[in-house]
Formats: C-alpha cells, sequence, structure tokens
C-alpha cells in the first residue's frame, strides 16, 4: 500500500462520499431552482428543499438496509423475479387507473401528500429481473437470445412495463426502460447478429418516425431551438440561454433568472442548466468529474465481480444511473432531444431518489459480498480457514483498497 | 463470438465498451458546455438580462396651460390606468390540495365590470389572452380606483396592476379648444398648441428598469407596484395672451350666433392692436377637448387661422391705404359713383345697385361703395395692389405660434387681368386667413405697424424663470401714421354714419368696417347663396385698444355683414370694454391726437408727435412742444422713459432739451398749460 492521501479506501467509500457531496450540491441545486416556483404555488419557499431532504432521509435508510443489512442472493431467487414483475405490473396498471393526470398524462399515483411514480421503480425492475434471470444463465453458460423463448421472457415483461409506460403516455421512460433490458442482453451475450440486427431496426424504426412532418419538426427543433424560441423550441432555448449566461465562473447564487418561470421543470429534469447557470462552466465540469468518479468506482466494482448475477446488478445499475445521468446532461444542452431523464441527486424528484438509493444499495451490498468472498479465498490461499471466529466477517480486501 | 460459450469475460469486455461510451458522451457533454458557456456565453448571458428586464417609460404630469392672468385653462393630474398580465392572472392560481382552482379570470371580470363599465364579457375575453400586458381601461377617476384595489384586495385577484400616467384635463370645457388643442394617449399633443409646445408641456420622461420574471412580475418585490418609485419633475407652465374673460364672452356670443344664424362656421379674434397679442380667438363648430374623440375632426379646425376666404368689404380700407398712401386719393377726393362700372367683359355693381353719383373718397369707405373702390383700383393697378397686399402680410402664414396656420392666396400680378384688378379692390381674388385681415386693420389702428401676432405670453419653469416671453415684433412699417389716422376716421365713420352703424356702441368711438363676400366653392367659382359675413374694427377708434374681428360662415336667413356679424362685435365688446374698465370716449376728458381737430378738416391732419430717435440702447428726446400728455405719455412708454408732467393742457417746456440722448429709465419733465 503506497503511503498516499486517499479520500476513500476502496470504492464503496467512494461511492458513499460522492453519494454525500452531490446531495449536498442537489439540496442547494433544488433549493435555489425552486423556490420561486415553491413560493407561487405553496407560499413555502422551502418546500422542495424540504421535500427533497425528507427524500434523502428515507433513501438513506433504504440504502443503509439493502447495502449493509441485506444481501441482494436473497433478491436473485426465481419466486422474488415474480414478485418484482408482479408488483412492478400492478403498480404500472394502478398508475393508469387512478394516477394523476399532469401535463396531459398519468404518470403518479399520490397517496396521502406524497407522489409514487411506477415507471421509476420500473427501471429497478428491470435491473433487478435482467440480473436474477440473465444473471442464472450466464453462470449456467446459457446463451441468451432476443428471439428464443425462454431466453427472451425477461425482455418480453421488459417490453410489457414499456407499453404500460407508453399508454400513460411517457414514451421516453418507456423507451428508457426497455433499452435498460436490451442493455442487459447486452451484457448477457446475445449473438453479435442481433446486436446489428437491433442498430437496424432502431435505425428503420427512427426513419420511419422521420416521416411524420411533426416529428421532423421536433428534430430540426433540436438542432436548431432559436427558430422558434417562444414556441416548440423554448425549452431547449432558455436551457441554452441559462447555460449560457453563466459564462466561465456562474452568476452569483440564487441570481441565474431562469428559475423565475422562464426555464419549465428548473428543478427536475433542467435542474442542470440552473446548476450550470449559478456555478459557471468550472462547476459543470466539478460535476461532471464528481459523476465520472462515480461511475469509475461503480464500473470498478462490477469488474471484479465474479457472481454473474451480482455482476450484471452492478452493472445494470451502473447503466442505469450514470447512463440517464450522461443522458440528462446531453439533453440539457442540446446534445439529445428533449427526453424526460433526470439528473442522479441533481434534479428533484421522490421516487427516482428512492429507486437510485436503492439501487447504490445493491451495489454497496455486492461489493461487501464479492470482498467476504476474496478475503475468503485469500485465507484459502493462505491456508487459513475461510472464515475467521468461525463467522463471515466483512472486510474490505487488499485488492480493492487500492486506490483508484 | 465464434464461441460455443459466452464468459463474464466477454460480458466485461461489453461493459467495457459501454463505459468508454458513457465516457466519451461526458466529454462530448463537456465539450458542448465549453461551447455554450465560454463562446457563447457573452451572447447568451445578454439574451438572459434582455429576457429579464423590462424598461417602463414613465411621464410626470404634463405642464400647464394658463391665460395671462394665471387662469388655469389645462392641466394634468397623475391618475392610474390599470392593466392585467393574464399569464399572471391564470398561471399563478394556487392549484390547492383539494379545493378546485377558481376561476380568477372569472370572478374578476365579474367583480370589475359594475365599476369599469366594462362588460363581464369583454373583461373576460382580455384577462384570459395569452400575453403579459393588456390596458384593462386607462386613466381611471380617482373614485374608481379606489374601488378597483378595495376588490384585488378583498378577492386576492392576482395579475392587475396599475401605472401612472398624466391625464388632461380642460377645466374651462370647450372654451378655447382650437387653440388649446387636445392631447393623445401617451401624452402626446395632437393639435393646437397642445402640439405646438408638445417639447416644452410635455411631462419629463423617467426611465425605470426592473427585473421581471417569465410572467412579467417584477422579482425585486413584488408587493409594490412600480408607480410608487417614480421620480416627481415638474413641467414649465404655459402663460397665454389668451384673456378668459374676454375669451367667455366671445364664446358666449358665438354660441349665440351660431344658434341665431345658424351658420356653417363662425370664427372671433381679439387683438391688441398695438402689440399683436391675442386677446381671444373662438372657432365655431367647437368641440370638448376633454373628450375630443366624440366630435368630427372638422370641429378641431382652428377657423382664425386654418380657413382662407375671400375678405370682400372688409378689405376695403386696406386697399384705401393704399391709395392714400400712393397719393392716388385723399378723404376728399371726388368720386363719381355711377351705381355700377363695366371693366372689360365684367360689370361690378353696388351692393344694391344703385349709386350715389358725386361724392367724397371717404363717403367710398364709408357707405362701401364699389364702383368707386374699383376705380381707386384701377388706378393702382395689378403690381401695387399685389406689392401693397404682401407688405400688408397677406400671402404668407403670420407665424402665431399655432400649428397648421394657412398661407392665404395672392395673385402673381402678371396672371392679373382687368376685372382681377378691379375685384381685389373689393376684396375678392384675394384669399386670407381671419388672422390675417384682422392683422392689416391692426396696421391701420396703430399707426402702420404690421405686427406679428403672438399668443404665448411667456413660460414660466419650474423655478420661476422666465424661459421665453412673447412681445411684440414689428414685422414692418406699412403705411405712415398719417394714412392710418385718416383711414381710422373713415372706418369710425363707418360705424357713426355709414353701413355699420349696427355696431355702434353708445358712448364709444369705434372704427370698422362690414363685409359679405360670396364663398369660394370648393370646386372654383362662388358657391350660390353662401355667404361669409364679416365685421372687423377697433376701439376706442382714437387711441385703439382692441381690434376685433368677425367671420359668420354662410349665415342662414340675413347675411349682410352689417346684420349679423356687426351685432356680434358690439355685444361682445360692449362687455368687454365695461369689464376692462375702458371709460367711454363722450365723457372723457382726455384729448386724443386727433381731438383739437375740427370735422372736416381730417384733411389737415394733426402734426403728429414727433417719435423718440433710437440711438443705439439710447433714445434721442423731440421737441414735444404742443402735444398733450396723453401722446407724449404714450410715445415715452415706448422708450421706458418716465413722465413727469407739470400742470395741463400742451406741452410748452421741457427737461431735458430736446436732441437730448437719454438712457431708458431716465426722468422726462414736461410742464403744460
Amino acid at each position: 500500500m503506497r503511503e498516499r492521501f486517499m479520500l476513500w479506501e476502496n470504492p464503496k467509500d467512494a461511492i458513499i462520499t460522492l453519494m454525500i457531496l452531490l446531495m449536498v450540491i442537489g439540496c442547494i441545486n433544488v433549493f435555489s431552482a425552486s423556490f420561486v416556483t415553491a413560493d407561487a404555488m405553496t407560499d413555502n419557499p422551502y418546500h422542495f428543499l424540504v421535500r427533497y431532504i425528507g427524500y434523502a432521509a428515507i433513501g438513506w435508510i433504504i440504502f443503509w438496509v439493502t447495502g449493509f443489512r441485506m444481501n441482494y442472493k436473497h433478491l436473485m431467487s426465481p419466486r422474488f423475479y415474480m414478485v418484482v414483475a408482479g408488483v412492478t405490473i400492478l403498480l404500472l396498471l394502478a398508475t393508469l387507473g387512478v394516477g394523476t393526470v399532469v401535463n396531459g398524462s398519468r404518470r403518479w399515483i399520490y397517496i396521502g401528500g406524497f407522489s409514487l411514480q411506477a415507471s421509476e421503480i420500473a427501471k429497478v425492475s428491470v435491473i433487478l429481473m435482467a440480473a436474477s434471470f440473465l444473471g442464472d444463465r450466464l453462470q449456467r453458460g446459457l446463451r441468451v437470445s432476443l428471439l428464443g423463448y425462454p431466453s427472451n421472457q425477461a425482455l418480453i415483461m421488459a417490453g410489457f412495463f414499456s407499453l404500460l409506460i407508453f399508454l400513460q403516455p411517457d414514451m421516453g421512460t418507456a423507451t428508457i426502460v426497455f433499452a435498460l433490458m436490451l442493455a442487459m442482453y447486452f451484457l448477457a451475450g446475445i449473438p453479435m447478429r442481433q446486436i446489428s440486427y437491433i442498430a437496424l431496426i432502431g435505425l428503420g424504426v427512427g426513419l420511419l418516425a422521420m416521416m411524420a412532418p411533426y416529428r421532423r419538426a421536433r428534430i430540426a427543433l433540436w438542432l436548431n431551438p432559436w427558430k422558434d424560441a417562444q414556441g416548440g423550441g423554448y425549452q431547449m432555448a432558455q436551457s441554452l440561454t441559462a447555460i449560457g449566461s453563466g459564462g466561465l465562473t456562474g452568476l452569483p447564487w440564487g441570481q441565474g433568472s431562469g428559475k423565475f418561470f422562464f426555464l419549465p421543470e428548473a428543478h427536475t429534469d433542467f435542474a442542470f442548466a440552473i446548476f450550470c447557470q449559478e456555478w459557471g462552466y468550472v462547476g459543470a465540469l466539478f460535476l461532471i468529474a464528481c459523476f465520472i468518479v462515480l461511475a469509475r468506482a461503480l464500473f470498478v466494482i462490477a469488474m471484479n465481480t465474479k457472481d454473474r448475477r451480482g455482476y450484471l446488478l452492478v452493472a445494470g445499475s451502473t447503466l442505469f444511473l450514470i447512463g440517464q445521468s450522461v443522458a440528462n446532461m446531453a439533453m440539457v444542452t442540446g446534445v439529445l432531444p428533449v427526453i424526460g431523464v433526470p439528473l442522479l441527486f441533481i434534479s428533484y424528484g421522490g421516487t427516482s431518489l428512492l429507486t437510485n438509493m436503492f439501487a447504490l444499495g445493491l451495489v454497496v451490498s455486492v461489493y461487501r459480498s464479492e470482498s467476504a468472498r476474496e478475503l475468503m479465498e485469500e485465507r484459502i490461499a493462505a491456508g487459513l480457514p475461510p472464515v475467521e471466529e468461525g463467522r463471515l466477517r466483512v472486510v474490505s480486501s487488499q485488492r480493492n483498497r487500492r486506490p483508484f | 463470438m465464434k464461441k460455443s460459450k459466452f464468459t463474464l469475460g466477454d460480458s466485461r469486455k461489453r461493459l467495457m465498451l459501454l463505459g468508454y461510451l458513457v465516457l466519451g458522451a461526458f466529454l462530448l457533454v463537456s465539450v458542448r458546455l465549453l461551447w455554450i458557456q465560454v463562446v457563447s456565453g457573452t451572447e447568451l448571458g445578454k439574451r438572459a438580462v434582455t429576457q429579464v428586464t423590462e424598461k417602463i417609460k414613465r411621464h410626470t404630469p404634463r405642464g400647464r396651460i394658463v391665460d395671462r392672468n394665471g387662469e388655469e385653462l389645462a392641466v394634468s393630474i397623475m391618475v392610474h390606468s390599470l392593466y392585467v398580465n393574464p399569464d399572471e392572472m391564470n398561471k399563478s392560481a394556487k392549484p390547492g390540495k383539494n379545493e378546485v382552482p377558481r376561476d380568477v379570470a372569472r370572478i374578476a371580470a365579474q367583480k370589475l365590470a359594475p365599476v369599469l363599465n366594462i362588460s363581464e364579457e369583454a373583461l373576460y375575453s382580455d384577462f384570459t389572452l395569452k400575453g403579459q400586458f393588456v390596458w384593462v381601461k386607462r386613466m381611471l377617476e380617482p373614485k374608481d380606483y379606489e374601488q378597483v384595489i378595495k376588490i384585488i384586495k378583498e378577492n386576492k385577484i392576482p395579475g392587475l396592476h396599475f401605472i401612472s400616467e398624466s391625464k388632461r384635463y380642460y377645466t374651462k370645457k370647450s372654451m378655447a379648444a382650437q387653440v388649446l388643442g387636445f392631447v393623445g394617449t401617451d401624452d402626446s399633443g395632437l393639435s393646437g398648441l397642445e402640439l405646438a409646445l408638445d417639447s416644452i408641456l410635455k411631462g419629463a420622461e423617467t426611465r425605470q428598469t426592473f427585473k421581471t420574471d417569465a410572467m412579467g412580475r417584477i422579482i425585486a418585490d413584488k408587493n409594490t407596484d412600480p408607480e410608487e418609485t417614480k421620480e416627481k419633475t415638474m413641467v414649465s407652465t404655459v402663460y397665454l395672451t389668451i384673456d378668459s374673460k374676454m375669451q367667455f364672452v366671445i364664446e358666449d356670443a358665438l354660441d349665440d350666433a351660431m344658434k341665431r344664424t345658424n351658420s356653417a362656421g363662425a370664427a372671433v379674434l381679439i387683438m391688441d392692436p398695438h402689440t399683436g397679442a391675442i386677446l381671444a380667438m373662438g372657432s365655431r363648430p367647437t368641440f370638448d377637448p376633454n373628450h375630443f374623440g366624440e366630435y368630427p375632426a372638422a370641429n378641431w379646425l382652428n377657423r382664425a387661422i386654418s380657413i382662407i376666404y375671400e375678405p370682400g368689404s372688409v378689405f376695403k380700407p386696406i386697399v384705401g391705404t393704399m391709395g392714400l398712401s400712393e397719393g392716388i386719393v385723399t378723404a376728399d377726393t371726388p368720386i363719381n359713383d355711377t351705381g355700377s362700372i363695366r371693366i372689360a367683359d365684367r360689370v361690378i355693381s353696388n351692393w344694391d345697385g344703385s349709386g350715389m353719383g358725386m361724392c367724397k373718397f371717404e363717403d367710398v369707405i364709408k357707405y362701401s361703395i364699389n364702383t368707386g373702390m374699383v376705380q381707386l383700383g384701377m388706378k393702382l393697378g395689378a403690381e401695387k395692389e399685389i406689392a401693397w397686399a404682401k407688405k400688408y402680410g397677406f400671402g404668407k402664414a403670420t407665424g402665431i405660434e399655432l400649428p397648421s396656420e394657412e398661407d392665404g392666396i395672392l395673385y402673381n400680378p402678371k396672371n392679373m387681368y382687368e376685372p382681377d384688378i378691379a375685384t381685389l379692390a373689393i376684396g375678392q381674388g384675394i384669399a386670407v386667413t381671419p388672422l390675417q385681415e384682422l392683422r392689416a386693420i391692426c396696421a391701420i389702428a396703430n399707426g402702420g405697424e404690421l405686427l406679428k401676432p403672438y399668443i404665448i405670453d411667456r413660460i414660466v419653469a419650474p423655478n420661476g424663470e422666465v424661459i421665453r416671453r412673447g412681445k411684440k415684433q414689428v414685422v414692418r412699417n406699412v403705411i405712415t401714421p398719417e394714412v392710418a389716422a385718416q383711414m381710422r376716421t373713415m372706418m369710425e365713420k363707418v360705424v357713426s354714419e355709414g353701413g355699420g352703424k349696427t355696431a355702434r356702441i353708445k358712448g364709444y368711438r369705434i372704427a370698422g368696417k362690414t363685409g359679405t363676400a360670396q364663398k369660394i366653392a370648393e370646386q372654383g367659382g362662388y358657391a350660390p347663396g353662401k355667404y361669409i359675413a364679416s365685421f372687423v374694427g377697433f376701439v376706442p377708434a382714437d387711441k385703439p385698444q382692441y381690434a376685433m374681428l368677425v367671420m359668420l360662415d354662410t349665415p342662414r336667413g340675413a347675411f349682410y355683414g352689417s346684420q349679423v356679424s356687426a351685432p356680434i362685435f358690439r355685444d361682445t365688446l360692449q362687455q368687454i370694454l365695461v369689464a376692462k374698465g375702458i371709460q367711454p370716449s363722450s365723457s372723457e376728458g382726455l384729448p386724443s391726437f386727433e381731438a383739437h381737430m375740427k370735422p372736416g378738416q381730417t384733411e389737415k391732419r394733426p402734426k403728429h408727435i414727433p417719435p423718440l430717435e433710437a440711438k443705439g440702447d439710447k433714445w434721442k428726446v423731440p421737441d414735444f412742444s404742443g402735444f398733450d400728455a396723453r401722446a407724449i405719455s404714450i410715445e415715452l412708454e415706448k422708450a421706458k422713459l418716465v413722465l413727469e408732467p407739470h400742470g395741463t393742457g400742451k406741452a410748452y417746456k421741457q427737461s431735458p432739451a430736446e436732441g437730448t440722448t437719454v438712457e431708458s429709465g431716465t426722468k422726462i419733465e414736461i410742464w403744460f398749460r
């Protein structure tokens, strides 16, 4: 072990450190972005800040329970697979049935003052189901295919989720849920031929979509939102205005104008734009760096996980958490068209915060389990009994203690 | 993937690939951010500033217009104008969890409709527009404003705001309406003096910058309306030469005349013949400038300056002075009045067609004999007629401060045929404005000075400083004082003995001239049965104080100037003379420069008082011996010299002596006996 200053000893500590850091940034930014809207809606400028902190508290409990008090392997049984699928479908159906219509689509169920976004849960369900189902097949050396039953049954299930989400309607999330499952299949070893088919089908669907003139118009607006800055390009134009006005070092905190009803979804999907406005390019680069470090921590855990289900769980969670985050940043900066994905810890969103914490908890759970296994293997290699004092102790292994 | 088994290692390679893709995406976002924030950051920053910045222009109250004595004619006060921000009204309605969101626009429309006197539906449609600024009602009366405030507070209606605006009030309603003009929205003068003096009267413009949110609400403090931070800046006050008492009298007389004669239009002017100051100016049809929009635009026309007409017989005294000045006639020159006279292919007759036979030239003026005037005109010839008319200021706007003044029309002498030369002498074939006509008559009244008429007495800045003062401006001396005096005598006889008897005021010496001219039709030629009846004159005839013109356009029924216009002259001046304390001449002991002349000796004019000669800013004192105190004092006043009289009668001794050069303000002692 080299003598050098380290912020963390291992990937798990890195994850927890970054979670705290991102949450603090998230708190500040959510408050700054929301106090105007909050005041106008509820007369309480702290409305969203208080709720964010509340959700974060619950989130930490979920994270602690999943990460430190539970073995992820319990969630990998075929029975649990059915429970997850069933509960997700029930919630999605309930959303369609009793959900509240906001901006023309049913996405939330309100229970006692709190809202539940079932489609966010569906994303984690996909990861859990894929890890459990595909991990088992990977473990047993079975080929997976998008076309052959039963190996495509998780995909079919995800397709069903997508359909229910699509009916809300929420095409963005439906696509994400299905794409997440496709990515899991990709990791589980679908043949290259099918990958190229997916690419071809994607291209075909894209071209077909371009046939509709209103979609072409939307694409044109994505490429140049200034053409209709008061109409279809309004949100994008406002986002770019907010980001650009931040300049290199940003405006004084709270002084950004975007949140004064100029930028829609300022504290949720477009929170990153407000952050860029108030912290400038320097702040934005720092935030991106945080995400890259977090991604690397998650990636390192995935690469060192031998349990196939655990591996897929961590890989899926990484793709889910980091993929969404980078997609959000790309969307806010106009690299991608507007799709409703939140930015991890920075965007306000109750259900998504809880599911993100849950996913991170799963990663920690896998990490702890893998560390125990490595320790056990080291002890066996060293000729020691596999378990010290007759019981499995979780310690960080030498291997994972190296800086990354 | 040729291997039959897909291993964990294979999967990790795929994960690695995805990892690099994500990293690439992060880098792409970083580059993109560099472009947005650093490269185009300045431009986008400006955009952000622009969209939150709202500039509001405000006016402080418009300057007052008052009469010569400070009586208010037009004043401005700040009143509140109500506007709605529909986005704010409809979007900021709080969606309570349990309560049904209330239809704020509907509630607001219901409550405000009776107060604002606007239908509920009209209000509702304004309140539900897309946008951030819609005027609801401008310039609310103060009591309505308070009611609206109460409604907004009681019902907690968002999105309704006020802006202070300057509202013009014309305190005397339609009095001098065409002179004052009126103010449109945004405090801009549209007509009359309001237009001419707009830059002076216009309230100081203050610009305020606010930061507003996307709904146009002010970010800084949403509980205060911007008006409360406005600065107060006062504007200059304009004093007119108009005397509102005299103006009131003529307005009254005009109303009465319009009712009696049913005329299409009318104009009355009173002028100080010595200075050119307009004392009263009235025009009919008229309007109330407080509600100018409710009247046809024709009513806004100031007929005293903006219409041209053939003056007819009122032009004869002017032509008469031409003849006197050119030495063609004197008051006693015998003229043969044949009743009608043939010039080339045209026959010109007297108004009644009968002739008086041999008579004196003064009778030609006294009885308005056309044939006599024609004979004079033919002797003058085209060149001289037109040259004199130009000298009298015809054919060119007088330059009074009012807008849209007409020039009038003069023949080019080269294009005049004999009948044109003849008819010009009786006031036909020339188009003048009432103001031009009166100004020319004033030259006769004041001894020959053609003055530039003015209506602005002074403009006083808020700090009391006079920034502009209207003063007598002599354009040129047209005729000699002698000629003027001769014509005054003739014109006095018009009223005392001749055709203008209807203008007579008991006890006062009045000089005047009636005129009845056929109206020029718009398509050329004369309009049959349409006349312009006018009377022009001044009082007292010997030392004129007021010159007045009455013009009636197309009176129905009686149409002679002596029948319809002269009585108006008489009635109004009678009131004004009494009100102004002008003593009747017959009981006045003070003799004038004409008074010592025996009747019928007017051709032997009194020696006119020798004028003071200007020597730089000093004055050379002439010999005053033989003149009365009044004449001398008038002369001395011109140079601001102070008369110290000793005794009464005619001057026989003076100090300083004749030829001495003195400064303004010097005391001049004169002994009378």
